[in-house]
């Protein structure tokens, strides 16, 4: 519960700062968009083998992956 | 797995494509290296790894490129093998081929046999059908001395809402060959009666169902020789632009896993009334497995910064529910570094057919496995990530993490000796990356 907690108030804090309330964006907006740290995998290398440990300590994987194909790890 | 990472990598492409702000460089290489060690509560040394990464990008557009990533690791050191500690001396023989050990009393057996490397090679394109849509295609194969697997992947992305707005969907396939050293042994039967590798008759090529006679097995003639386990994924995800500052991102998953899944190195104690294990069997997996997941994921600028939340729900039918929070804050640190603090929290429940040991007393269950990685347990990983943009093309950066897996050190099912110890130590992991991006 404290976690749905915390994620609570930072969405509220992002909602009180507008962050959160949708708009028309221009194709001419979207220069904060086309920043590398705000892509969804802002260092694809960095995940994958992130992703990779996390497939091999434990049961639960998936939605975003593992890099490099298969694994025997797990 | 693979398919939901490319599908990530290709939403994200899409706000590159309408901000026609950052034009994309015509090659990217990402060299990085990865050493990963483990230690646990009771001061066993574990597994380590080194693994190095070399990822090459031809960008022809932002939505029109090629991908080679080419991945080598080498891991060495300690692995669980199913067993507990006891207030007894446990001798084991290898079920890896090599040869036995003997584990001194409180200590959580640890098969000190484990060596393997792994090479895996991937390649993934993104072509436009039109200025709305296009497509994204991987194929996928990785090596290792007892397991090969081959996958391909195809996702078809369209855009709406004045690009504003992207769905996806997809489908991936993978081949999977496991070909275990000394072996394969007869699942939930004795570890005295296996067969040692010099016994061992060649292994006998499986249907995909991957659930024919499960004697036998031993030395590799070629690479898809062994057992056989595929994989089916499906996903369909969802990404929008909500506004200047923020991108919303929902995927549901689901994949459908045939075939051989039981670890052939691990094993389940069998004890007697005092909770002391009196014999040893080899564990044994369902043949198949749907599992699904949930994810979503924020992406929000804050000034100069940027703040990463992802949660992912995740459920199968071997009864493992995970609930797994990951956040990330990307501090711009002027104009040459950033530093990127990280922290993730992850709770699984255990496997229906996770036991800790059975019972000499208890009939012999269908399906039995010890291994930790389906017990309840909790992952807590914190970190970060330093960059240091040398150059408008050269891009340094150093990750540190630490990873803590903890679980029920005294669960209620022990009995006897069982709750003298430990049952589930804590183990720890250190994660150094070191990579550097360049650009020409």
């Amino acid at each position: 519960m404290k976690r749905w907690g915390l994620l609570g108030v930072v969405l509220l804090l992002l909602n009180g700062c507008s962050h959160l309330k949708p708009s028309k964006v221009k194709p001419w907006e979207r220069g904060t968009m086309a920043r590398e740290d705000m892509a969804l995998v802002s260092n694809p290398v960095q995940n994958g083998l992130d992703e990779h440990i996390y497939f091999s300590k434990e049961a639960a994987s998936g939605g975003s992956g593992v890099g490099g194909g298969g694994c025997g790890c797990n | 797995m693979q398919l939901n990472r490319r599908l990530i990598l290709a939403v994200g492409s899409l706000l590159a494509t309408t901000s026609g702000v950052v034009q994309a460089a015509d090659w990217a290489v990402d060299s990085s290296v990865l050493f990963y060690a483990e230690k646990d509560s009771q001061h066993q040394d574990r597994v380590s790894l080194a693994e190095p990464v070399l990822s090459i990008t031809k960008n022809n557009a932002p939505d029109d490129y090629l991908n080679v990533t080419l991945v080598y690791d080498t891991l060495t050191g300690a692995s669980p093998n199913g067993a507990y500690a006891s207030s007894r001396t446990q001798t084991f023989t290898s079920p890896s081929g090599g040869s036995g050990y003997t584990v001194a009393p409180g200590y959580t057996p640890l098969d000190p046999s484990f060596k393997d490397s792994r090479t895996a090679l991937s390649l993934s394109w993104m072509t436009p059908f039109s200025r709305e849509s296009r497509y994204l295609a991987g194929l996928n194969f990785s090596s290792e001395s007892d397991y090969t697997s081959l996958s391909g992947n195809y996702s078809f992305l369209n855009d709406f809402n004045n690009k504003q707005t992207t769905l996806t969907m997809g489908l991936a396939y993978s081949y999977d060959a496991i070909n275990p050293h000394g072996g394969f042994q007869t699942p939930l039967s004795s570890i005295s009666n296996n067969q040692s590798q010099s016994q061992a008759q060649p292994v006998t090529t499986t249907s995909a169902s991957g659930n024919g006679a499960e004697g036998g097995g031993g030395t590799s003639f070629s690479l898809f020789d062994g057992k056989i386990k595929t994989t089916f994924d499906a996903i369909l995800g969802v990404s929008h632009v909500l506004n200047r500052y923020t991108l919303l991102s929902f995927n549901y998953g689901i994949s459908e896993v045939d075939g051989y899944q039981t670890d052939p190195y691990k094993i389940v104690p069998i004890y007697d009334a005092g909770g002391f294990p009196v014999d040893y069997v080899n564990e044994k997996r369902p043949g198949s497995r749907l599992k699904q997941t949930l994810k979503a994921d924020i992406v929000t600028a804050i000034g100069k910064d940027s703040l990463h939340l992802s949660y992912r729900y995740f459920w199968d039918d071997w009864g493992i529910q995970a609930n797994t929070y990951d956040i990330k804050y990307h501090l711009r640190l002027g104009e040459s570094f950033y530093a990127e603090p990280h922290y993730r929290y992850s709770h699984q429940t255990e496997a229906n057919f996770y036991v800790l040991g059975l019972s000499s007393a208890q009939a012999v269950p269908s399906y039995a496995s010890s291994d930790l990685r389906l017990a309840n347990m909790v992952t807590m990983t914190a970190g970060g990530m330093f960059g240091w943009k040398v150059s408008s093309d050269t891009t340094f950066t150093l990750n540190l993490e630490k990873m803590q897996q903890s679980g029920n050190s005294s669960p209620s099912s022990a009995v006897g000796d069982q709750r003298k110890h430990d049952m589930f130590p804590t183990v720890t992991a250190t994660m150094v990356t070191l990579g550097v991006r360049t650009l020409f």
